[in-house]
């Protein structure tokens, strides 16, 4: 089998502990093992000197794969012209796209940055077929989903007339059936409003319908989760996301981990493109940053972790969420198109192209927010850099996002262009915290892999993790990246070689050869008698609710493109 | 003194050609070797234009593309993007031409002697193109799924043949003379500029248009009801062409609140345009 020893790269390994050291990291059979155990006559030696070796990262949330996804490539006829890159044949096939390109430049793109795992954070259970034919397609990269649960109305008929113990073996049953990793909450229980109402809802106000608050469903799904011991305990999109004054809400929401019965020391509760939801100010004249108030929050409240939702300034945009009513006020702001679905008992979505302008005065309200609260937090094993694929920016401006983070320099840089009167009313510019490498490597490689719960065989190049490798061509003892900030985009955005699954996949930035990852997904062991009752109310429930039938429903292994089960014993088990 | 590169194809290529690198500003400062390298793409395969034409011309292109004129001594209908964002010089090519020609021109010309197929002269903002023959469907438009507002931009297309649908979609500014028919849906989403049809023209000319001049000079096949009659003319001058005929004026497209000219004329659309004669002429007493 293929044996790869990287000899004298710099490492920065933050899982084990490694920072900056010069030393040799050897692969046998897929997995990182010890230099003894490989026999260097026979292995491919790969010589880093002065170059970065990290593991490959992971992105936490990027749409990439479903239903809403494609809806987007179809309402975007636009954002596919002059993008096309012929094929390579036979290891590269042809790409087209910017902020919804097709499957291909999904997984070539973040394999040339070196990422090998990415997360596409909303599927609605009904579609996650489609997600899972869509993420089959992906080459490269490992995958994984997380299920929308807010608006079901099953769960929500669960949460006001059933046990703690029976939802949670209903979340069981939805993520091994849909094949999924985590569950998601978008705007809890406004999608229901949306339907019925046509409007969004606040944390504390009353679901129609339902005897219920969004606070009283992100409570009862976080008891379920701490009951499941889920790795990804809850990932919410707060209410009121794109409003003026939300950050009140979002603190609120992060409150809420506090009326959570917590069975381990892990975060109970990731808030998810915390920039949309960090707007202080009554109106978008008076938009102010909440990025102070949230980083404040993030350092009293141990149990609650970010990723950022970074807008990139400049750059178009295809906002996507499941968030409909939200996306209904976006369409009458920008007046141009709009896409809206609903889908049958479980959620609704809606989809509006945005320009993300540099001299606007929101927009640069919004780079600005990101970034504060990741600056002045300063933790970067809870704050994950995201853009939010595509809402905030395309993934393929992380380089720059990390520019940001690293040097001082880039972000004066780039506010010269900026909306100076929002620059003048906010806390950043006045802010030189700068990360590290080893912070970057956190931040995209080992944090998000323990919010995974995936730290044993991701995010890390210790022995028996994935061989999965990224190097970088630039030496940080040579190049001071704070000043010289530029190096390091160019080297994050084409990494020089990149390793997957003990395979190299990416050669000084191109893509060389296709291989196709796994699909992760949770399956929670719950007891067979909880298991005959949540089979007899679901059977009830869907003959009432759903136009199909509950076999149809479940999706086989079979279906899934080389599936890895996660195994998870619970609380529930006896 | 402008010097000549004269193009002949070695062979017809069957597939689509992305030549958006013949442009003068690709050609300046460059040797004839240089030249011979540029790459296109022929289908999604790499090829060097001197793998695909025949180049004759001095040994070293000036420095400034507006000295350079690329003559291009037999066309394909397969060869796109011509003149992509090209700042100056000439183009001449004595055959057809395929899809976007003159896509993003900034400057310059390109005098096209057959057909040139869709998109021609989209989102160009200054310069010349004239064809001698036919042009396809969005002349001088944008592209599909943009915002209105997003096509040409400035310069001037002059057709002498016809034209296809959708002439000018969402144009902002410049000029399109059409010596023969348009087709359906003249100007529709038009932000402003100035289209001018000497012949006939198909449906709905003006639809969704906010601003901007529409002159057509022909037979309409019908007519938005969002449109207001605003006067009969006894003639109509528009960018140098003079029609010795009546016009009527409307004023529109209401749907979208527009303040768009559409001067149709009255001779040639007596029955379409009787109803609106007694509401131009009683709103005179």
């Amino acid at each position: 089998m293929t044996q790869i020893l990287i000899k004298n790269g710099i490492v920065f390994d933050p899982i084990n502990g490694i920072n900056g050291e010069v030393m040799d990291i050897a692969i046998k059979n897929g997995k990182i093992v010890e230099s003894t155990e490989i026999d260097e006559s026979k292995a491919m030696i790969i010589d880093a000197r002065g170059k970065v070796v990290m593991a490959g990262g992971i992105d936490i949330h990027s749409h990439i794969a479903g239903p809403k996804v494609n809806v987007g490539r179809l309402l975007r006829p636009e954002d596919h012209y002059l993008t096309n890159k012929p094929h390579v044949l036979p290891h590269r096939r042809a790409e087209t796209g910017l902020t919804v390109p097709n499957v291909f430049r999904f997984g070539y793109e973040y394999a040339r940055m070196g990422y090998t795992f990415v997360v596409e954070p909303a599927t609605p259970p009904i579609k996650t077929r489609h997600t899972h034919e869509e993420l089959n397609a992906i080459p490269i990269i490992d995958k994984a989903a997380f299920v929308l649960v807010d608006s079901n109305w099953i769960a929500l008929d669960l949460i006001s007339e059933a046990s703690t113990e029976l939802l949670a073996a209903y979340f069981a049953w939805l993520l091994s059936s849909t094949k999924t990793l985590a569950l998601k909450l978008v705007d809890p229980g406004s999608d229901v409003a949306w339907l019925i109402k046509g409007k969004g809802i606040d944390l504390d106000d009353q679901i129609p319908g339902y005897d219920l608050t969004p606070r009283d469903i992100i409570r009862e799904i976080g008891n379920a989760s701490q009951l499941l011991r889920l790795p990804h305990k809850m990932h919410v999109h707060c209410n009121r996301l794109g409003y003026p004054g939300n950050y009140l809400t979002t603190l609120k929401t992060m409150d809420i981990v506090r009326e959570i019965k917590r069975v381990d020391d892990g975060p109970a509760l990731h808030i998810t493109h915390v920039q949309f939801t960090g707007y202080k100010g009554d109106s978008w004249t008076t938009l102010r940053s909440g990025g102070e108030d949230i980083a404040e929050a993030m350092s009293r409240n141990p149990y609650v972790s970010l990723d950022l939702g970074q807008v990139i300034p400049g750059r178009p945009a295809t906002t996507m969420t499941a968030d409909a009513p939200f996306e209904f006020v976006l369409y009458h702001l920008t007046r141009w198109k709009w896409a809206s679905a609903d889908t049958e008992v479980e959620t609704a979505a809606g989809i509006v192209p945005y320009v993300y302008r540099k001299r606007n005065y929101v927009n640069t309200i919004q780079w600005v927010i990101g970034l504060e609260v990741a600056l002045i937090s300063r933790d970067p094993w809870r704050i994950i850099p995201t853009t939010d694929h595509p809402n905030a920016g395309p993934f393929t401006d992380y380089p720059k996002m990390f520019a940001w983070l690293l040097s001082k320099k880039a972000r004066e840089d780039d506010m010269r262009d900026m909306s100076q009167l929002a620059l003048k009313r906010s806390a950043l510019p006045s802010i030189n915290t700068e990360f590290t490498l080893y912070d970057l490597a956190v931040m995209t490689r080992a944090a998000p892999a323990k919010l995974l719960g995936l730290e044993k065989r991701k995010g890390h190049l210790g022995v028996g993790a994935d061989a999965d490798v990224a190097i970088y061509d630039i030496d940080p003892r040579e190049v001071e990246i704070s000043k010289n900030y530029k190096k390091l985009i160019q080297a994050f955005k084409r990494t020089w070689l990149v390793i997957k699954d003990g395979v190299i996949v990416v050669k000084e930035g191109e893509v060389v050869k296709t291989i196709y990852g796994r699909t992760y997904y949770a399956e929670p062991v719950i007891p067979s008698d909880l298991e005959k009752e949540v089979k007899r109310v679901l059977e009830k429930k869907f003959k009432e609710y759903y136009s199909i039938t509950l076999d149809s429903f479940i999706i086989n292994e079979e279906e899934i493109r080389n599936p890895v089960k996660i195994k998870i014993s619970t609380q529930l088990t006896r | 003194m402008v010097v000549t590169y004269a193009l002949s194809l070695k062979y017809v290529p069957a597939v689509l050609v992305d030549a958006r690198r013949i442009t003068p500003d690709q050609f300046a400062g460059k040797k004839l070797d240089e030249i011979k390298k540029i790459v296109l793409l022929e289908g999604g395969r790499e090829v060097r234009i001197g793998e695909l034409f025949d180049i004759v011309g001095p040994e070293r292109a000036p420095e400034n593309p507006g000295d350079i004129e690329i003559l291009l001594k037999q066309g394909s209908n397969k060869l796109c993007y011509l003149g992509y964002r090209m700042s100056g010089g000439r183009i001449v090519v004595e055959g057809d031409v395929g899809h976007f020609t003159g896509y993003k021109m900034r400057g310059g010309s390109i005098v096209v002697k057959g057909n040139t197929r869709n998109y021609t002269g989209s989102k160009m903002r200054g310069g010349t193109i004239e064809v001698l023959g036919d042009a396809g469907h969005k002349l001088g438009g944008k592209l599909q799924g943009e915002k209105p507002g997003k096509g040409m931009k400035g310069g001037k297309i002059i057709v002498h043949g016809r034209a296809g649908a959708e002439v000018g979609v969402g144009m902002k500014s410049g000029t399109i003379i059409i010596h023969g028919d348009a087709g359906n849906l003249v100007g529709v989403d038009m932000q402003g500029g100035t289209i001018v049809v000497v012949g006939n023209a198909g449906i709905y000319p003006g639809t969704n248009m906010y601003a901007g001049k529409i002159v057509i000079g022909g037979k309409v096949e019908c007519l938005l009801p969002s449109f207001y009659a605003d006067a009969i003319l006894p003639s109509v001058k528009a960018k140098g062409i003079r029609f010795d005929k009546s016009f009527m004026l409307f004023i529109g497209d209401a749907i979208v609140g527009g303040r768009g000219l559409l001067y149709l004329s009255y001779e040639d659309n007596k029955a379409l345009l009787e109803p609106y004669k007694e509401l131009v002429e009683g709103m005179r007493l």
